[in-house]
């Protein structure tokens, strides 16, 4: 009988809950606030819809950037995805969810070069596939040495190793504090620091060509 | 502030991550120190190209990639109903063949589902479903079996005094059972005492009648086979769980194991009101769904 009051409370404080995180909903369009979370959690699909669209893009990018497929990128996101609504439970801060996205971003990522490794694929991570540079139709110079730029950034991300590049990306495209990338990896600060230089010296030296050669014309 | 660690603390100094004291410093350096400014130039222009470069590249998920999303979650939360409204766990429903059956279905499937449902090994996942299929047949076979012996308990006292008057139950059953083979595969010493020295065996009497167990003890030792048959799967899948635990969700982990405490909990109360009420046929049946609880959470987390 008590366990039933009990369980009729708890119903009622999460219904409650929702109901408050419903209103923040609305207004949430920009940013994801923690009501969008909370809404979420309760199993609100168009609470996660905003998460999706809020995130679907840099999660993407993230995962593009290490394996250079976009097929494969998109199958991987949707599996971020997935995870990320199945266990949105056991997310502790709301106001983390960027960073714990990333987080099973990475692990997914990490799993599939794993598979990868195991299947010994033909067409995988880090495949230049996607790399070649397309020659078709005559560029404007300046498009044309922007393009170039392009590549050799893409191809000296690939360069970097695993860490690297993800501390790189993280911090320099989407723009996170040491303290987020270090929940994302489990790495310590001190770690992250000087991966971070020692990527950004790599690429610095490998792109430092088309640099000068932009700087000259 | 030299250069050494004005160079050392510049990029810390660009991405806001030193304090209000130090970056103060960095600051002032860098107005004093052309080399030094150069080199935040440099850093900056780098970052801004960077910059340029995610935004050229990053890619917009495809419009139809939150209707896959969508589908699967949908898909994800019919499984979970359908598991939910059983009071028994899919993997484990000992007294329904059908349930058996589904339940072992959902194993496969589980293991089948997903990109990386591959990854756990497949021998493994087998290894567990077959000491889950070992519990719910033995269970089912005692519960058949119990059921048979009701029926020609019923035939034979219908037969009334053709045959040879049998003993009362209560004196088929040895006051001091001896272990069972299970019991003494497992190390645990028989209470009697006798069997303490290959010597102090007692003699056996082939003449004698097979020893019948009661209901009561038939459906203990049952359980005892279950639980062994479960604590088999559950350690085998414990170690499918620690080979992949550093690529798991750091959240995710927690919460399986403070679930797992919690059942956990549930099994040891379970096992005490067994040992408080023996007789107690809930008792039993409650230790038993607490393991395939167990067992089904375990492989939730070995799958994912």
């Amino acid at each position: 009988m008590n366990d039933s009051i009990a369980a009729v409370k708890n119903e009622k404080t999460k219904d409650e809950a929702c109901r408050k995180a419903d209103g923040e909903v609305r207004m949430a369009f920009a940013e994801i606030s923690p009501g969008v979370v909370s809404r979420a959690k309760c199993g609100d699909e168009d609470a996660f819809h905003l998460i999706f669209n809020r995130y679907g893009r840099p999660v993407l990018s993230f995962i593009h950037n290490f394996v250079h497929d976009r097929e494969l990128a998109e199958e991987l996101a949707q599996e971020t995805f997935v995870r990320a609504h199945r266990n949105l439970g056991g997310l502790k801060d709301d106001l983390r969810l960027s960073t714990w996205l990333f987080g099973i971003a990475r692990n997914v990522v990490r799993e599939a070069a794993r598979q990868a490794r195991k299947d010994d694929m033909k067409v995988g991570l880090d495949e230049p596939e996607s790399l070649r540079l397309e020659s078709k139709g005559i560029l404007p110079e300046g498009a044309l040495l922007d393009r170039e730029l392009t590549e050799a950034i893409r191809k000296a991300l690939i360069a970097l190793d695993e860490d690297k590049r993800t501390v790189f990306s993280l911090k320099i495209f989407h723009e996170k504090s040491y303290e987020e990338i270090s929940a994302i990896t489990g790495h310590s600060i001190g770690k992250l620091k000087t991966d971070l230089h020692r990527a950004r010296l790599e690429m610095r030296k490998r792109i430092a060509p088309y640099l000068s050669m932009g700087a000259a014309t | 502030m030299n250069c050494e660690r004005c160079k050392n603390e510049l990029e810390d100094f660009l991405y806001d991550e030193l304090g209000e004291a130090r970056g103060a410093e960095v600051r002032a350096h860098l107005a004093d120190c052309a080399v030094c400014a150069d080199l935040r130039d440099e850093i900056e222009r780098e970052n801004e190209i960077f910059g340029r470069f995610y935004e050229q590249t990053s890619i917009e998920p495809a419009a139809e990639m939150w209707g896959a999303i969508r589908a699967r979650i949908n898909s994800e939360a019919r499984e979970r109903a359908r598991i939910d409204r059983g009071a028994w766990s899919p993997a484990f429903r000992p007294l329904d063949s059908g349930g058996l059956k589904a339940g072992l279905q959902a194993l496969f499937r589980r293991a089948r589902a997903g990109t990386f449902g591959r990854l756990l090994a497949p021998a493994t996942l087998r290894q567990a479903a077959f000491a889950a299929l070992l519990v719910a047949l033995s269970v089912t076979a005692t519960t058949i079996y119990l059921k048979l012996g009701d029926d020609g308990a019923k035939n034979s006292a219908r037969k009334g005094e053709e045959t040879a008057p049998s003993r009362p139950p209560q004196q088929s059953v040895t006051p001091t059972p001896a272990p069972s083979i299970d019991i003494a595969r497992s190390g645990e010493k028989p209470n009697n005492g006798l069997s303490a020295t290959k010597d102090a065996k007692p003699p056996v009497d082939r003449a004698a009648p097979p020893r019948q167990l009661t209901d009561q003890e038939l459906m203990n030792r049952q359980i005892a086979r279950a639980e062994r048959e479960y604590q088999k799967a559950i350690r085998m899948l414990d170690q499918a769980i620690a080979k992949q635990r550093d690529r798991l969700d750091p959240a995710l982990i927690k919460q399986y194991e403070s679930s797992l405490a919690l059942i956990d909990d549930s099994i040891n109360a379970s096992r005490r009101a067994l040992r408080e009420r023996p007789d107690d046929p809930a008792a039993g049946q409650f230790l038993l769904a607490a393991y395939a609880k167990k067992l089904d959470l375990m492989q939730d987390i070995a799958m994912k």
